[in-house]
C-alpha cells in the first residue's frame, strides 16, 4: 500500500477533512494534499498523520493484501473499464482471506474500502468478506452492513455476455443477503 | 500480496530462474491455468497463485525454496507458485497426451506450458462463470474451434468418458453465436 493512499483511506474513513487533520497533526494542509496525491514523506509525517485521524499504524503477519488495498486497485481497473483485471484482484481479495485464518482473515478486511464507483461492484465486494469471515467464525466489520452495499434487486455478477446465470442455490448465501447472484466457485481454485 | 500484470510474473518466473541458476539446480517447471495462458497465449492478469505441476527433473524443494527468496524480495506471499493443482481433478491423465510448450530452455532450467488444447479442455472443465468464460473465448478462437460439437469432441479426447457440463455447454453455445475467427491473440515475447 502507498503512503498516499494510507493517508487518505485513513482521513477519509474518519470522516475528517484534511484541514482538520492538519491542525491536531501540526502540519500544513498543503503538505497533506500533496502527500494524498503520491508525494513522499518521511515515516515520522506519515506516522503523525495518521494518528491524528485516530488511526495507528500496526504491523501484521503477512504479506497478503487488505482488502482496502484490493478494492482501490478494482476502483482503478473499472475506471479504466480493465473488468478482466479488476475480476483477478476481486479474487485476489477472496483469495487473500481465504489463506489467512482467524483474526488475521478478519483485520484484512477492517479498513472500511473506498466505493468502486459501481453499486454491484461494492455489494459483491461486501458480499465476499462476509462470506469468508463468517465461514471462519470471524465478526464482522461495521461497513460491510452498510445499506450501500446491498442492492435492493438482485442483479447477477456477469462480466461476459456468455455468463451463464446462477439459479439460487449455486450461491452462496452471503450474497444473495447483498442482492447479488454470482456463483459459488467463481471464487474457488481448481 | 495484489494481482500481477504480465511483466509482474515474467519478472518473478526471471528472478526465479536466476535464483535456480545460482543454486545450481536442474529443474523441469510445467505451468498450467493464468501464468500459461498470460505467458504463452494472450496478456492478462493473473492472482498470485502460479499453478505448477511436480518438478520433474528436480524437486519441488529445490522451486519453492528459491520461490521463497523471490517471494522476499518481492513481498509476495511465499506461497505464490505452488502445486495445488496436482491435488485437483484438473489436469487431464486418462486420455489424450498433454503436449508441452517450451518457452524457457537454458542452463538445466527448462519452463513449459501446457498446450492451448490443453489449457481449453482445462478449462472447460472448469467453466467458472466470469473467471474462466473470457479465457474459453480466446481459447476457442485460438484452437479454431466453430461448433460446439468439435468442442465437445475435444473435451472428450483429454477426459475419455466425460462431458461437457450443461454450464459449459452454455458457455460455448453463446461464445459460438458470434463469428469466431481464428486469430493469433499475440502476446510479445520475452526472454527469462
Amino acid at each position: 500500500m502507498s503512503a498516499s493512499s494510507l493517508v487518505r483511506r485513513a482521513r477519509t474513513a474518519s470522516g475528517h477533512t484534511q484541514k482538520q487533520v492538519a491542525r491536531v497533526a501540526g502540519i500544513d494542509q498543503s503538505s497533506i494534499s500533496r502527500i494524498e496525491r503520491g508525494r513522499d514523506a518521511d515515516f515520522n509525517t506519515i506516522t503523525r498523520i495518521v494518528n491524528a485521524t485516530g488511526y495507528q499504524l500496526v504491523a501484521l503477519p503477512t504479506r497478503r493484501a487488505d482488502v482496502a488495498t484490493l478494492v482501490s486497485n478494482i476502483a482503478r481497473d473499472l475506471k479504466a473499464n480493465d473488468t478482466q483485471r479488476a475480476i483477478r484482484d476481486l479474487i485476489q481479495l477472496n483469495d487473500n482471506l481465504v489463506a489467512e485464518r482467524g483474526l488475521i482473515r478478519g483485520v484484512l478486511a477492517v479498513a472500511e474500502p473506498e466505493s468502486t464507483g459501481n453499486p454491484l461492484w461494492d455489494a459483491t465486494i461486501a458480499a465476499i468478506v462476509e462470506w469468508r469471515l463468517t465461514e471462519d467464525h470471524v465478526p464482522l466489520p461495521q461497513w460491510v452492513g452498510d445499506s450501500s452495499r446491498t442492492l435492493s434487486t438482485p442483479t447477477v455478477l456477469r462480466l461476459d455476455p456468455a455468463d451463464p446465470d446462477p439459479t439460487f442455490a449455486d450461491v452462496p448465501r452471503e450474497f444473495i443477503k447483498h442482492g447479488v447472484l454470482a456463483w459459488r466457485d467463481t471464487f474457488e481454485s481448481v | 500480496m495484489t494481482s500481477l500484470t504480465r511483466a509482474d510474473l515474467i519478472d518473478g518466473l526471471r528472478d526465479l530462474v536466476a535464483q535456480l541458476r545460482a543454486d545450481g539446480a536442474v529443474v523441469g517447471i510445467r505451468l498450467v491455468g493464468g501464468a500459461a495462458l498470460a505467458l504463452r497465449y494472450f496478456d492478462r492478469g493473473v492472482t498470485q497463485d502460479i499453478d505448477m505441476l511436480h518438478v520433474q527433473p528436480g524437486t519441488d524443494a529445490e522451486v519453492v525454496r528459491a520461490a521463497t527468496r523471490v517471494a522476499d524480495r518481492h513481498n509476495w506471499d511465499a506461497d505464490w507458485v505452488n502445486f495445488r493443482v496436482t491435488e485437483a481433478d484438473a489436469i487431464p491423465t486418462l486420455g489424450r497426451e498433454v503436449e508441452w510448450e517450451v518457452i524457457h530452455d537454458s542452463d538445466g532450467i527448462v519452463i513449459e506450458v501446457a498446450s492451448k488444447e490443453a489449457m481449453l479442455a482445462m478449462k472447460l472443465r472448469a467453466s467458472r462463470p466470469v473467471r474462466d468464460t473470457d479465457d474459453i473465448r480466446k481459447l476457442v478462437a485460438l484452437c479454431q474451434i466453430d461448433t460446439l460439437e468439435t468442442a465437445e469432441n475435444l473435451y472428450e479426447s483429454f477426459y475419455p468418458g466425460d462431458g461437457l457440463t450443461d454450464r459449459a455447454v452454455t458457455q460455448l453455445t453463446n461464445i459460438l453465436r458470434e463469428e469466431v475467427a481464428p486469430r493469433d491473440l499475440g502476446v510479445p515475447s520475452f526472454t527469462l
